[in-house]
């Protein structure tokens, strides 16, 4: 098979998941959107009725909301890692899974920066944080850094899409109707692949790539600050900050793996998402996984080893009182047994992998958890510790925001290419396999001029639904 | 003779009674002789009277099963037996309640599943009205306040003397801003009263559609029946300020009220931000550092629409 044919294959296999119709994925996304929308309507309740219909009260004002809030912030930064991290580290196996870790870092970001503003109540109260805020506020600083990363994320994804966009535009909007239509024409910027289009883009790309990781470390050690910067215990640390930023690393690549293992199923693009990556993602995860058991450990221990009273009386919940259960959930099967089914061969493969992704999701959303509630639980007086009871309400928005998630980046897999093709074809064009070596732009120009989606495109056959139904 | 012995007769007769008419001067140390005996008695502390102790339901739907209080009402002076009873045995977990009396500054040891029962028992000499509440962070916790002890009331005897309370207000000269109220207290002999506690109350807009007073300060009298208070008042122009006393089985309560004008108001705590601040910018750096970050998006968003335009 020469290059072309393979560039022709490659296109057809990484724009079917855009054209072809999924009905399965379809009813998918239904229930996504029915579970979010049931998620919506517990919002309104409490809307209505005010913040009485949950748990939270005067000692226990953030729970599960907030942990919701860290948690999904978290995720984010998986798209930004993998993404401009392992690019700028010329790490090239990571272009099969930069576009997926980056659909999900924006929907995560939509979804995460939804849950402060419905954990207040009145959520038209945030333009008083903006009217009234104080800069020496961590709140104030965490809606900045939000909004800039959210921002400076969807620059990130939208700028090396426009090649793939473009493609879409000729070879999949005359057949999939006028809203592709638009939608593709208007996304891709009247992009042709002209020489200074192609400067314009590279220097986006790179300006973007070295600008969000500090925006990305940014982010996640203020949303750390806001706890911080107190003086409760539990939270009074010093650590916080990288702390929260490795925790997100951790989180943010099992949700990768995750990820990848169900689109890799239902879009059939094992050809492309290898077992390779799987391991090297197991890597980094194992990685990030030993540097936060390593702040795990010093931040128990220092508070263990001083024993002041408010610690002591922490500590004792934490490990044998109310929330023992959470910690010792979170410590074996969130921390210890992920970190050990990812470093023994013979628990690393695909569906190992997955499942220890799986764990250390559930384990670290526990993990948010009980850094936020114990502390708030801790009394402030000799009185006895506060009591937080989720109400139906909390449950129902939580999982309905999990769900909006879900929909959300399955939203943007059928309406984008999930795979990068242009950056998959820069291999091709170099004559090598799909997920391998560094790209130089080298080879004949007419290959990348199909690339770039310029006249040569009487050379592959015309795009049809057909061609792709499932 | 016969009027000799008829004299001494009636002197016999009424010289008990004269006696025990006298009042008998209080020793030093508190105890009060008891009325009717003689001087040569050993004196002792009255004994209070003993009403039958009262049993109180504490759990998260009040007091008694009831929210919003428990109403006590006993005589000045009695001894007072509170027996509190955890009522919450029907939750699977546990919640503790610790019941106190404010004034009194009396409180339970913690009321749960495995100590059900707590007792107060003490005398109460002081009068007027006593919050009693739970102080403990418990299910229930608003259920659980409100509720009232009042030390006085009808049947108590009259106190032995009435007071004369008098107030001056002055706005402070070394410290500007702050006001300073004296109080005097005494006695209806204009006698100084020591050891009285004195309430003071600034009359004040708190939320109210009228001006109500607000505590701003409590003080003891001292040797020579004197209280001082001094204070940061929020506004400027005229204050209304009171005093109370609240009596004591010994002396009546008693009011006072006078005005100040105050210059030059003190504005409350004003943080000067710190930290974080660096010379000539301030806290405004990190604006810089958002500026910078926005500015890069700019121009990268504008390297798009370069791209737009050159591919029309």
């Amino acid at each position: 098979m020469n290059a072309k044919q393979r560039l022709h294959e490659l296109e057809d296999d990484l724009l079917r998941p855009v054209a072809a119709r999924t009905p399965g994925l379809a009813a998918v996304a239904g229930a996504l959107l029915l579970i979010a929308g049931w998620g919506a309507f517990a919002w309104s309740v409490q809307l209505r009725r005010g913040l009485a219909v949950t748990g939270l009260n005067d000692f226990v004002p953030w729970g599960f909301y907030i942990t919701n809030f860290v948690m999904f912030i978290g995720i984010s930064h998986a798209g930004t890692f993998i993404s401009a991290v392992l690019r700028l580290s010329g790490a090239t196996w990571r272009k099969p899974i930069v576009r997926m870790a980056e659909f999900m870092t924006i929907a995560s970001l939509v979804v995460g920066a939804l849950m402060p503003l419905v954990d207040m109540g009145r959520p038209e109260r945030i333009l008083n944080v903006i009217r009234y805020g104080r800069l020496q506020s961590p709140i104030l600083w965490d809606l900045i850094s939000i909004t800039s990363y959210l921002t400076g994320s969807l620059i990130y994804l939208y700028t090396p899409l426009i090649p793939d966009i473009a493609l879409c535009r000729d070879r999949l909007g005359p057949k999939l109707g006028r809203f592709h239509r638009w939608l593709y024409t208007a996304l891709s910027l009247n992009w042709r692949g002209t020489p200074a289009q192609q400067r314009r883009l590279d220097r986006g790309i790179r300006i973007m790539a070295v600008l969000i990781i500090p925006v990305m470390i940014t982010v996640h050690t203020v949303v750390s600050w806001i706890f911080a910067m107190t003086l409760r215990t539990g939270w009074n640390s010093t650590v916080f900050g990288p702390y929260f930023v490795v925790g997100a690393i951790y989180s943010g690549i099992a949700s990768v793996i995750t990820a990848m293992a169900i689109f890799r199923r239902v879009y059939r693009l094992e050809r492309h998402i290898t077992t390779k990556h799987f391991e090297y993602l197991a890597n980094l995860l194992l990685a990030a996984g030993l540097f936060y058991f390593y702040f795990t450990f010093a931040e128990y221990m220092t508070m263990a080893y001083k024993l002041q009273p408010p610690e002591k009386a922490l500590l004792l919940e934490l490990l044998a009182g109310r929330f023992a259960g959470s910690f010792w959930f979170f410590t074996i099967g969130g921390l210890f047994m992920p970190l050990l089914m990812l470093s023994l061969p013979w628990t690393r493969t695909v569906p190992l992998i997955t499942v220890a992704s799986l764990l250390i999701n559930a384990g670290m959303w526990i993990k948010r958890y009980f850094i936020i509630v114990p502390s708030l639980s801790l009394p402030l007086l000799p009185y006895d510790w506060a009591v937080y009871r989720p109400t139906w309400v909390e449950y129902s928005i939580v999982i309905g925001a999990f769900a909006g998630f879900a929909f959300l980046v399955t939203l943007l897999t059928k309406l984008f290419p999930l795979i990068s093709i242009w950056e998959m074809a820069e291999d091709v064009d170099a004559g090598v396999g799909a997920t391998a070596s560094p790209t130089s732009g080298a080879g004949p120009r007419i290959f990348r001029a199909a690339r770039w989606g310029e006249v040569e495109r009487s050379d592959f056959p015309p795009m049809t639904r057909g061609n792709f139904d499932a | 003779m016969r009027s000799l012995i008829a004299a001494i007769a009636l002197l016999l007769v009424l010289a008990p009674s004269a006696l025990a008419a006298a009042p008998t001067p209080a020793p030093a140390g508190g105890d009060h002789a008891m009325p009717g005996m003689s001087g040569g008695a050993t004196p002792t502390a009255p004994t209070p009277a003993t009403p039958a102790p009262v049993t109180v339901r504490v759990g998260r739907r009040g007091f008694d099963g009831m929210p919003g209080g428990l109403k006590l009402q006993v005589r000045a002076g009695e001894r007072v037996t509170l027996n509190f009873v955890y009522d919450d045995a029907d939750l699977s977990e546990d919640n503790p309640h610790i019941i106190s009396i404010q004034g009194y500054n009396l409180r339970t040891p913690e009321i749960n599943r495995a100590n059900p029962r707590a007792t107060l028992t003490f005398d109460a000499t002081e009068t007027g009205t006593f919050e009693v509440r739970c102080v403990a962070t418990c299910e229930g916790h608003g259920n659980l306040r409100g509720g009232s002890l009042v030390v006085g009331g009808e049947g108590q005897a009259a106190p032995a003397s009435g007071t004369v309370l008098e107030l001056r207000a002055f706005a402070g000269k070394a410290r500007e801003g702050t006001v300073t109220a004296v109080a005097a207290l005494r006695d209806a002999a204009g006698q100084p009263v020591p050891g009285a506690k004195l309430r003071f109350f600034q009359k004040a807009q708190f939320f109210t559609a009228n001006q109500v007073p607000v505590l701003i300060g409590q003080a003891s009298t001292g040797p020579d029946g004197t209280a001082t208070i001094t204070f940061a008042p929020r506004r400027e122009g005229a204050l209304e300020l009171n005093v109370r006393y609240e009596g004591s089985p010994r002396y009546a309560p008693s009011e006072a009220a006078t005005a100040v004008t105050v210059a030059v108001a003190n504005p409350g705590y004003v943080m000067k931000p710190r930290g974080l601040a660096l010379p000539y910018l301030g806290n405004y750096w990190m604006w810089l550092v958002v500026v910078g970050v926005w500015s890069t998006y700019a121009i990268v968003v504008y390297n798009l629409y370069r791209i737009r335009q050159e591919g029309a």
